[in-house]
């Protein structure tokens, strides 16, 4: 019994340790993937550009801070980004396959490395189909008036967009090194 | 109440998309490095560390191959750190033993001394005293690493200097060898791993060690999948490493650290910080020197690195060189020399002023 209470506490404390750990993983991720950040931080500034020049050719012309954030604009582009960088390394990189083999079978990990895997996977389909849920409920609510912008919506928006970031800055950190094609091996690059 | 549950429910969406964002970070940060970054690794040395960590977390014993006794000892030592196996640290019990130093040692005195760390654990306290009173005889041993076995624990035996056992005739023994084989070669995961720290391949070790039994299979081939072969640096990872180097090192200093240290890591790693302590090159050079000699004869004095020493007083003469074809070999591997237009010669300085000296 005194036994069992003891695994219970363990799994417990274990439970809080990983908890504490979020912010330290956090400042990890951010240095490890600072390249793939840069990349993405420069795509945004690059599609930024358009409605810039356009402003600048047509003086005339009305852009509405609101309407981009309430309109769905940040899911829209969010949602482009994932998707590309899905059919990237899903569909045209080879190497993305090893992922399957990165923990030696009967290790004491494999479930959890499972899970990481698996979810590297599920997260960028999660990712697109709540972009393109977030837009489509944007447009359903679309206005011009400050009034009709949700509060919650916009967290939505900003948490995808914050999502794409992470997983744009860990695709791209991932391909720009040649020895770091998959995951366990970036992070092993980030280690030095 | 209907606007209550759908507002709840944007809420939870939220909740769900931003648990998802951390959830993501988590995993793909680089969790091993919380632990590793943190400690001083052995300059150059993080590929070699992590393999070796992975071995032992496996239950897979390895061989350390190098020259340098110095960095041999310190990476054995930085391997006893706890925090480098995250969870499975509470499953380890470390033993460093350094063969050179066991000279007398019988086969029954260096397990006492090698296994002495188990006393300490409750769960297997009873089988050591039962292995301690049968003289620590083969199968109390391996009883004693099945009791290990059942409570989940595994002792890593640390062995450094293991080529010093070939001039100990206590030891140089067959059963000494196939006791130590037979526990680390158990079903895997073993519960007994050894890391053994040789300043000779196995092949050589296997050709000194096959007059004890000729029939046999070589008594280290449970290492060969594990070998670790301490290897020089080339020119551009050189570079790349005193780059890095804080606070930067001028151009000059770079040229006299490479220079003197030539491609190892561990010399490397001396020359760095005494450049860093020193303004000037006379001193660094001057201090450097005093600072490794001992270790560098200790190095070249053990009973087989005598061919080594022989082998670099050859290129310091340039004659019989070709006497030493397999030393030569070593030394290229280890950073110490190189071949440049189809001549020997030195990489790392050091070495001309020790063996003048």
């Amino acid at each position: 019994m005194a036994r069992r209470n003891a695994k219970q506490i363990s799994a417990f404390h274990k439970f809080f340790q990983r908890i504490a750990t979020i912010p330290q993983s956090i400042l990890d991720h951010w240095k490890c993937y600072q390249t793939g950040y840069v990349w993405f931080l420069l795509t945004c500034l690059f599609a930024l550009l358009i409605p810039v020049l356009a402003k600048l050719a047509i003086p005339e012309l009305k852009y509405s801070f609101w309407k981009f954030l309430s309109g769905g604009d940040i899911a829209l582009f969010s949602m482009v980004i994932v998707t590309s960088l899905v059919i990237d390394h899903f569909v045209f990189d080879e190497n993305f396959s090893k992922m399957i083999n990165l923990v030696p079978s009967g290790s004491k990990y494999e479930s959890e490395y499972m899970f990481n895997r698996v979810f590297i996977f599920v997260f960028p389909m999660f990712a697109i189909i709540s972009c393109l849920l977030i837009y489509l409920r944007c447009q359903a609510l679309s206005c011009q008036a400050l009034s009709c912008f949700e509060f919650v919506t916009f967290l939505m928006e900003i948490t995808m967009f914050l999502s794409v970031a992470a997983y744009a800055a860990y695709i791209k950190t991932s391909s720009f090194s040649p020895t770091t094609k998959t995951t366990r091996s970036s992070q092993a690059s980030c280690q030095t | 109440m209907s606007d209550l549950i759908i507002v709840t429910l944007e809420w939870l969406v939220v909740a769900i998309m931003f648990a998802f964002l951390i959830l993501f970070i988590v995993v793909t940060a680089p969790s091993q490095r919380k632990n590793i970054s943190s400690l001083a690794i052995p300059l150059g040395r993080k590929g070699e560390i992590d393999f070796l960590v992975s071995r032992i977390k496996t239950g897979q014993s390895s061989a350390v191959i190098g020259l340098f006794s110095g960095e041999k000892t310190e990476i054995l030592g930085f391997l006893t750190n706890s925090k480098l196996y995250e969870e499975d640290a509470e499953t380890l019990i470390f033993s460093n033993v350094d063969i050179a130093l066991r000279v007398n040692d019988t086969a029954t005195q260096f397990w006492e001394w090698a296994i002495q760390p188990l006393q300490d654990i409750p769960e297997v306290a009873q089988a050591y005293e039962v292995c301690s009173q049968n003289q620590f005889s083969d199968v109390s041993l391996r009883r004693l690493t099945n009791v290990l076995r059942q409570s989940e624990k595994r002792l890593v035996l640390l062995l450094n200097n293991f080529q010093e056992v070939l001039h100990f005739s206590q030891l140089k023994q067959d059963e000494f060898f196939a006791t130590l084989r037979s526990l680390a070669s158990s079903p895997h995961p073993s519960p007994l791993v050894v890391v053994v720290a040789i300043n000779q391949s196995l092949m050589e070790f296997h050709r000194e060690t096959e007059k004890l039994n000729p029939s046999g299979s070589p008594y280290l081939n449970f290492l060969e999948g594990g070998i670790t072969i301490l290897q020089g640096l080339s020119e551009k990872e050189v570079d790349k490493l005193l780059a890095e180097v804080e606070p930067p090192l001028s151009v000059q200093a770079k040229q006299s650290v490479k220079k003197f240290a030539g491609g190892s890591p561990y010399l490397l790693q001396v020359a760095t910080s005494e450049f860093l302590k020193e303004s000037s090159v006379e001193e660094f050079e001057l201090n450097f020197f005093r600072r490794v000699e001992l270790g560098l004869q200790e190095s070249l004095q053990q009973a087989h690195s005598l061919k080594y020493r022989q082998a670099l007083l050859a290129i310091i003469q340039q004659n019989k060189l070709d006497e030493f074809e397999k030393e030569l070999g070593f030394l290229e591997e280890q950073g110490v020399i190189e071949k440049v237009s189809n001549q020997w010669q030195l990489r790392a300085e050091i070495f001309r002023k020790m063996l003048q000296n």
